[in-house]
């Protein structure tokens, strides 16, 4: 319950740069998402997804749209991100990159569907989807060696 | 297994859950969050203080950053503005120099002789000494005894030269003697320096007046005849009784004199 308790804390403060971090258009990588993936694997999906929900249900409140996309996107992310590292034999930065971009990639693409309801061009959705799934890959890769690394000085 | 179907379980009641919320939205057309809609409005006391925290704190940031901003712009300001002072300075200089370099140029069309500008780049290190030294010397052709003027008049002789300076003897030093005559009356006199020019050897039945012009003579053989030197003033008879004395008011203002011209061929320049 405290590491909970911890965790949405730091999800509290990283909701809060995600927020106010004055960001180019181009590169909008969602620091929340890589909060409930990291909580994701190490405490399982229920975990994960009530996670993902609360950080979802933040990002709503503060977003002019209904309360829920977020939601949805985020507590299905926290869900297979405590699910998707199993698919792969070994974890290492290159996997755990892997999943962090499927886990945006299905947050993304849970939002784009129901924001746009498929009113936006093919073309176009998918250009906002990748892109965000790159940016969040991009900077998840760091995270994903840090973790990695740390796990690695655990084992040994 | 049992724990693999809880899970699945409660992310189905998640979905559905959610699917339902955003369908009732949608419906009852409670857009926005904190809009009041399905009781949502729950959310606006949170929201707002949230917001205020936030725009508190964004607040306090931005003053900060504009006073640290406002501070730099201050410090560049001032800096440009000490800048814009110092080259005001520098012209005012330069128009203050052009001004001074106009008149000499104007004393030295008036010259017949060959004549050679020059800086003064230092004044006399004793106080009792009237001297001043220029930034022109043997190399450019001066010689010892050439006549040296300002803009208004004469200023004194070149005593000791350099290859690239050279001393001038002021007429207000006290060892310096000038053959000079009154222009208007065109008795000679001599005027010898101090702390009051003096001019003597005025003869007794010449009328001076306050006021009379004094030019050089050309006597001495030092300095051409007809440079200006200064205005008579307070014309008395000696003791001696023999020859009456005037102070003298000399033209040119010696302690500011910044540039002036040499007579190259000395004795033989007449003034027009």
């Amino acid at each position: 319950m405290i590491a909970f308790a911890r965790w949405c804390i730091l999800l509290w403060i990283v909701f809060v740069l995600q927020i106010r971090m004055p960001l180019p258009l181009w590169f909008r990588p969602a620091f929340v998402l890589l909060v409930i993936f990291f909580h994701a694997l190490r405490f399982g999906e229920t975990k994960g997804l009530l996670l993902g929900a609360l950080g979802g249900l933040a990002l709503d409140v503060f977003s002019a749209g209904m309360i829920g996309p977020q939601m949805l996107s985020k507590g299905v992310a926290g869900y297979v991100s405590a699910w998707l590292p199993r698919l792969f034999y070994r974890r290492t930065p290159v996997t755990l990159t892997a999943c962090i971009a499927l886990a945006a990639l299905i947050d993304c693409s849970i939002l784009q569907t129901v924001f746009t309801a498929f009113s936006l061009s093919w073309t176009i959705a998918a250009r906002d989807v990748l892109g965000l799934t790159a940016a969040t890959s991009a900077v998840g890769a760091i995270f994903s060696y840090m973790s990695w690394q740390r796990e690695s000085r655990a084992d040994a | 297994m049992r724990a693999v179907t809880r899970r699945r379980a409660v992310l189905a009641a998640f979905l559905v859950g959610m699917i339902v919320l955003m369908t009732r939205q949608s419906r009852t057309g409670a857009g926005g969050a904190g809009s009041g809609g399905d009781g949502f409005g729950v959310f606006s006391p949170l929201m707002s203080a949230i917001n205020y925290v936030f725009d508190g704190t964004g607040d306090l940031m931005n003053d900060y950053l504009a006073v640290v901003g406002t501070n730099r712009e201050n410090r560049e300001l001032r800096s440009r503005l000490a800048k814009i002072e110092l080259e005001q300075l520098g012209y005012g200089e330069m128009t203050a120099q052009n001004r001074r370099l106009r008149l000499l140029l104007d004393m030295k069309e008036k010259l017949s002789c060959p004549t050679t500008a020059a800086e003064v780049i230092g004044g006399s290190p004793a106080g009792w000494s009237r001297t001043i030294t220029m930034d022109k010397g043997s190399a450019d052709g001066l010689a010892v005894n050439m006549a040296v003027m300002g803009s208004k008049g004469l200023i004194g002789r070149i005593y000791a030269v350099a290859s690239h300076s050279a001393k001038v003897l002021l007429i207000v030093d006290s060892k310096s003697s000038v053959s000079v005559r009154f222009r208007k009356s065109r008795a000679d006199a001599v005027m010898r320096g101090g702390m009051t020019c003096v001019a003597g050897s005025i003869e007794r039945d010449v009328e001076v007046d306050d006021g009379d012009e004094l030019i050089t003579s050309g006597v001495d053989e030092i300095y051409p005849a007809g440079i200006p030197v200064g205005v008579a003033h307070n014309a008395r008879i000696t003791e001696s009784a023999v020859f009456q004395e005037a102070d003298v008011i000399t033209h040119e203002g010696f302690n500011r004199i910044e540039e002036v011209l040499v007579l190259l061929s000395g004795r033989d320049c007449t003034v027009r």
